[in-house]
């Protein structure tokens, strides 16, 4: 069922045509947004549509999740009134999921005509998102790189190996989709198949469709570790500025603490990790309690941005 | 039974059957209702136990019995007392001195409920300013401005923006981020508009004002629901604050008449939808942000950092929180790095290091490096990162980003506090100044005073102020309204002469005195009639001036028609009661029954009385004949100036009994308890205790030990008691080891002790009861089944001493103990020094719960009587010791007190009571008021001195009283 027959696309655009009619005349709705396959790819028999429907602003009226019926069509309707909407669009990171989502669909009407004005700029992606976005795929990337290649080094287990790759798949094709400043899909690694084939063939495809070697498994990983290096400044930017502008050792869990309140990310210790381990900060310690009831002080892993310049005194 | 009113009439008593509560024998007594009555008697003879343990617990429960099942839940439930019955109850209030807050978050304000008056008052009438300019900005609510939105031609679209205002001590991402979750991608900065989602590159330290578009909106009727919506996400992303700007669909008179009829001028802004928590600094959306509402900010202080300056850094100067030096962590190779980097070394004594170098180890080095190496005694060779160049910030900038952590995270952990009380102190919020709230409450004025100006005006001048505000245009009845409400309450305070405190004092730092007579004005602005009020000892803390003035307070909660009960030992309330109530004889279990009750007359009349015998002038506290000269050495306190201190200069002679007087708030706590006493503690005991600020102490070379001797609780659980606080507890239990049983047995000491297993019973763990906690009653408290209350087991039970068990002697009185040790001399001395101070009622392990304030520091006083070393010179300081003592008992207390006198040690009081003032060998009189116009040493010498001074108050009575 690759391709769908031509009467089911046109059962869903009846289907949502009819439920459209209906709620347009429904005051409390002020517009329609259709997101999802119906929106921007292909459905098939087993589809459904997803519906964003904005609503008045109003105490009566409260943010719902409904599944309709429409034509013999399940339609998933979420309700969100007007400031919440508005909220959700201004003030999610761009390529974020919500974001993605909203932004690949279509308004089919509006009662407000502010409202698309907030559609409109939902395609525009600044670059304080992007590298937010990228350091969150590549934090999110990260465990399943290093489980992968313990994997490998310590047991040898290329099944086990290549799970692990596949896991870390879907946060590298972020990092291609997002880097190359396009809107990542739900489906992002067939995005970023065609953006990058020759590394998504021996990361995905061979690590899926082919009998695994240790020969495809190390060539999976190096490519891995290849790819994050080249593209190690883009990625990890803002934990390098932050550790290069505080000077001094910083704990892991200040650095955490810092990026969750200044850039609301999370796990960009194993950023760090990583950036020590390819030389470009240092690793140090700072003591810390473990209880609040501790007696005893104990080092806890922290970085250091170093440099090499001679001008010291 | 008690006489009964004829039917149909109102009972005129309260009637009291048969209450067995503490020492109370069984007493059946009947007070009149609607009268002042003061219930006296020597310390333990059983007031309390009846003014509050019977009667106001009773009543408490009758009235707890009466809610449902469900509100009780939410309620600690009273246990009901032990007795028969009580007649003629009514509502019952009890105002004690215990309750002192030390709640930082409590204020007199709040305890008062003025603040929520005040903040009433500038959320009606106060006038607001721009955060731009200061120019003065409209107020209305959100309809006003929606309807104001809604008159702009149809179809004009406008953008509602709100200021963002930089935050102390962040970073600007952490206010972008900030901006973003609360849905705003455009922020106009200077004018410009930018793109947050974009990279934002801007110079922080240029940025002036910040914007962020909230919401874009199309006028019209149709839209009225959004636009509302709009304005109340813009007012909560601006802090109260928002700019309408009309994008376009307006002309350009409609948009000058549009930003004229609602906003400021030269920003247009609009305040909307202002309540009272606008200016709460307790509600989190107002809390300044720093200090999280509560004023104050911790800094690292260096003299707590380096406890001991006469070690180097190697040798562990720093205090173990701060920083220890350990070659093979980070921060070892970091100080040796630094070490090499600035030519010191770090075995050189903390105090010979330059004072830029000791500057740099504390506050770091700035913007520049060093290079890092690694310390030859290192024990891991690591060469990672040695040659390259890292930063230092300094020990002391580390601990405060610590703290400002801890504080963004809103934790209040009483273990991180302690940690940082130890290299910290407090310091006023340096974003907020005190204020405890955000900045833009502080551009609401009223008569140019914001709410934290109004704050701190004392009582007497904020009545004054608020007498000259007259409310004007909006809100100007409900204004009028509040302020009668608020001038009102004041009235009631300074008629208790309270006119020296300011509402943004904070509650912890009221004394027991001055927080009950808050409490008391509260009720009596409560108007109610029909009350029952039950109070101890009000006259705690107050100048006999002051107290004139309470006992009139008293007198009109009885003129409304209520019956208030108060204890008491003070001569003046006991005269002014209509009603007296004397229990004892004694103390403990020679107390428990009423000796006299009736008239001052019937009391004077009463040869039974203790207290009659001293109001009558048949028994009296002598004034002694000569005065001590001292032994010619002196403490002299240099430019004494915390708080209301004016630059004082004091001297205090030693080998004397020294008393401080001086009216409530004339600053004579401070001088001594804050200055003097934490001076000489760190002169002799602690290096790292901060004093007040003063130039210096002299004489401090005189003195070899210095002993506060306060009215705290020798215990914090039931498991200590006088036995082992004073510490012969440890001989009682060797001498149960030397007995033969225990010798046979092998016992050791442990086996006496309650506290671990072994020798305790296990099945009350030693308490002797077992609680059993009930749902919606209150606790139970059973006598343990096992051990039947004697907190040992069976077979520690069958070793005795001269016939008793270790349970039997703990139960054993003071009085019996001097004879059942008279053979014991390490014991019998200490037991006969309780029994000298009166103690002798006491039980040797009565639970320290159970204590009395004024018994704990007698305690405290026998345990220093019992060590009393004469070749070294101790100061001795007690803060009004005669708190809950009858005049029976201060006779006894002033007789031990001389006995450290004696022994050639100082003793300095800080005191009200006139009759210890008149045997002290030299006074030093403070005030000559409270507050602002105190702070001055009005006169020194000895009573006789002080009695002829015409400026002196307290002269002026103790004249009467020496006199007399």
């Amino acid at each position: 069922m690759n391709t769908p027959p031509a009467s089911i696309q046109k059962k869903f655009t009846e289907a949502l045509d009819d439920l459209v009619a209906q709620v347009k005349e429904d005051r409390s709705i002020l517009a329609a947004l259709l997101c999802g396959s119906l929106a921007y790819d292909t459905v098939w028999a087993k589809s459904d549509i997803d519906l964003v429907l904005v609503t008045i602003d109003d105490k009566k009226v409260e943010r719902a999740h409904l599944a309709l019926y429409a034509g013999g069509v399940n339609v998933h309707a979420f309700l969100m009134p007007r400031a919440e909407f508005r909220k959700a669009i201004e003030g999610t990171l761009r390529n974020s999921f919500l974001h993605s989502l909203l932004a690949k669909g279509r308004l089919l009407y509006t009662h407000d005509e502010s409202i698309a004005g907030i559609c409109g700029r939902l395609h525009e992606i600044g670059e304080r998102d992007t590298q937010v976005q990228l350091l969150t795929a590549a934090t999110q990337a990260l465990p399943a790189i290093y489980k992968a290649r313990k994997w490998f080094v310590t047991r040898g287990d290329l099944d086990y190996t290549a799970l692990w790759i596949l896991w870390a798949a879907t946060p590298l094709a972020r990092i291609e989709v997002i880097g190359a400043r396009l809107l990542a899909d739900r489906e992002v690694i067939p995005q970023a198949m065609k953006l990058n084939p020759a590394f998504f063939t021996i990361i995905y495809t061979a690590m899926l469709n082919t009998r695994k070697t240790r020969k495809s498994v190390r060539e999976a990983l190096d490519a891995i570790d290849d790819y994050l290096e080249q593209r190690t400044d883009m990625l990890f930017q803002p934990v390098l500025d932050h550790l290069r502008e505080v000077g001094e050792a910083r704990s892991a869990t200040e650095i955490e603490a810092h990026f969750k309140r200044s850039f609301d990310v999370e796990g960009v210790t194993t950023a760090c990790e990583y950036l020590a381990d390819q030389g470009l900060i240092g690793k140090a310690s700072t003591p810390v309690q473990l209880t609040k009831r501790s007696n005893v002080r104990v080092q806890e892993l922290a970085f250091v941005y170093m440099e090499d310049a001679p001008d010291a005194f | 039974m008690p006489s009964r009113t004829a039917k149909g009439a109102a009972r005129t008593t309260i009637a009291v059957q048969g209450a067995r509560v503490h020492n109370l024998k069984n007493l059946s007594v009947e007070i009149p209702r609607d009268k002042l009555i003061v219930v006296t008697g020597l310390s333990g003879s059983g007031k309390s136990s009846l003014a509050f343990d019977t009667i106001y617990a009773e009543g408490q429960r009758r009235y707890m019995e009466s809610l449902s099942s469900y509100a009780k839940r939410f309620v600690a439930q009273v246990a009901k007392p032990d007795v028969d019955f009580v007649y003629g109850l009514s509502p019952v209030i009890s105002i004690e001195q215990k309750t002192i807050s030390s709640n930082p978050r409590s204020t007199v304000g709040t305890m008062t409920d003025i603040a929520s008056y005040l903040n009433l008052l500038y959320a009606t009438i106060a006038q607001p300013h721009c955060p731009r300019c200061s120019e003065l900005t409209p107020s209305r609510t959100a309809s006003q401005i929606l309807e104001a939105i809604l008159a702009l031609p149809e179809g004009a679209e406008i953008e509602l923006r709100a200021p963002l205002f930089k935050q102390y001590g962040e970073e600007l991402d952490f206010v972008l981020t900030e901006a973003r979750k609360k849905g705003c991608r455009t922020l106009i900065i200077d004018g410009k508009p930018v793109d947050i989602s974009a990279e934002v590159e801007l110079d922080e330290a240029k940025v002036k004002d910040m914007d962020a578009v909230v919401d874009r909106l199309v006028v019209s009727r149709k839209h009225e629901k959004a636009i509302k919506a709009g304005i109340a996400s813009t007012l909560l992303v601006g802090d109260g604050l928002l700019q309408v700007h009309i994008v376009k669909g307006t002309s350009q008179a409609e948009a000058e008449r549009f930003y004229r009829g609602l906003c400021s001028k030269a920003h247009h802004f609009v305040y909307g939808d202002i309540q009272p928590e606008y200016f709460m600094f307790n509600n989190p959306e107002s809390a300044c942000r720093t200090c999280g509402g509560l004023g104050i900010h911790k800094l690292t202080h260096p003299e707590l950092l380096v406890p001991d300056p006469r070690r180097s850094i190697s040798g562990g100067c720093f205090v173990r929180e701060a920083f220890k030096y350990n070659p093979d962590t980070w921060d070892g190779r970091v100080m040796y790095s630094l070490s090499k980097a600035l030519r010191f070394s770090l075995d050189t004594p903390w105090e010979k290091l330059p004072e830029t170098v000791r500057n740099a180890i504390l506050n770091g080095i700035d913007h520049r490096k060093i290079v890092l190496s690694v310390p030859p005694e290192a024990k891991v060779k690591r060469e990672e990162g040695v040659g390259k160049e890292v930063g230092f910030h300094g020990i002391a900038r580390r601990i405060e980003r610590h703290y400002r952590r801890y504080r963004q995270r809103g934790e209040a952990s009483s273990g991180m506090e302690a940690w940082l009380d130890k290299v910290m102190v407090e310091h006023t919020c340096p974003d907020c100044t005190g204020a405890r709230v955000r900045a833009t409450r502080l551009l609401f004025t009223i008569e140019g005073k914001t709410i934290h100006d109004v704050g701190q005006l004392h009582f007497d001048e904020l009545h004054a102020f608020l007498g000259r505000v007259k409310p004007a245009g909006r809100g100007a009845d409900a204004g009028r309204q509040v302020l009668g409400e608020v001038r009102g309450r004041l009235e009631l305070l300074l008629g208790i002469g309270l006119d020296y405190l300011s509402l943004n004092r904070r509650s912890g730092t009221l004394s027991g005195g001055e927080s009950q007579r808050i409490r008391l004005s509260t009720q009596i602005g409560s108007g109610l009639m029909g009350m029952l009020y039950v109070l101890d000892e009000p006259s705690i803390g107050l100048h006999p001036k002051d107290n004139v003035k309470m006992i009139a307070t008293l007198e009109r909660l009885r003129d409304i028609g209520n019956t208030v009960i108060v204890v008491e030992h003070d001569e003046e309330t006991i005269r002014a009661a209509d009603h007296l109530v004397e229990m004892g004889p004694g103390p403990g279990v020679h107390g428990g029954t009423v000796v006299v009750q009736g008239t001052l007359d019937d009391l004077l009349a009463c040869k039974a009385s203790p207290t009659g015998q001293f109001l009558s002038g048949k028994r009296r506290i002598e004034t002694p004949m000569r005065r001590r000269k001292g032994n010619g050495k002196a403490l002299r306190v240099r430019g004494a100036r915390e708080n209301n201190l004016q630059r004082l200069d004091v001297s205090f002679p030693l080998g004397m009994l020294v008393a401080i007087t001086g009216a409530s708030g004339s600053g004579k706590s401070t001088l001594i308890n804050e200055i003097l006493y934490k001076a000489l503690w760190k002169r002799l005991v602690d290096t790292r205790t901060l004093p007040g600020e003063h130039d210096g102490v002299d004489g401090v070379e005189h003195v070899h030990k210095v002993v506060n001797i306060d009215q705290s609780a020798i215990g914090r659980n039931s498991r200590s008691n006088p036995a082992t606080y004073i510490g012969f507890y440890d001989t009682i239990r060797d001498l149960f080891t030397r007995a033969p049983l225990s010798v046979e047995r092998g016992y050791k000491a442990g086996r006496f002790s309650f506290n671990v297993k072994g020798g305790r019973c296990e099945e009350c763990q030693g308490e002797g009861v077992i609680t059993t906690q009930l749902y919606f009653m209150p606790d139970v408290e059973v006598t343990c089944g096992a051990c039947k209350g004697a907190r040992f087991n069976s077979e520690t039970l069958d070793v005795t001493v001269r016939g008793k068990t270790i349970a039997d002697v703990l139960n054993i009185t003071v009085e019996e103990g001097v004879s059942f040790f008279a053979g014991e001399p390490v014991v019998g001395k200490k037991i006969e020094v309780l029994s000298d101070l009166g103690l002798g009622y006491l039980t040797l392990g009565q639970s320290a719960t159970t204590l009395s304030g004024g018994e704990a520091q007698r305690i405290k006083i026998a345990t220093e009587l019992s060590k009393l070393q004469r070749s070294k010179h101790t100061v001795y300081i007690l803060d009004e010791p005669t708190t809950g003592l009858h005049l029976a008992d201060v006779e006894r207390l002033l007789e031990s007190l001389n006995r450290l006198v004696d022994a050639g040690h100082t003793v300095l009081l800080i005191e009200h009571h006139l009759d210890v003032i008149k045997t002290a060998d030299h006074v030093i009189d403070l005030g000559p008021e409270g507050g602002h116009a105190g702070g001055q040493v009005v006169a020194t010498g000895t009573p006789e001195d002080i009695a002829a001074c015409k400026a002196s108050h307290t002269g002026r009575f103790l004249k009467a009283h020496l006199r007399a």
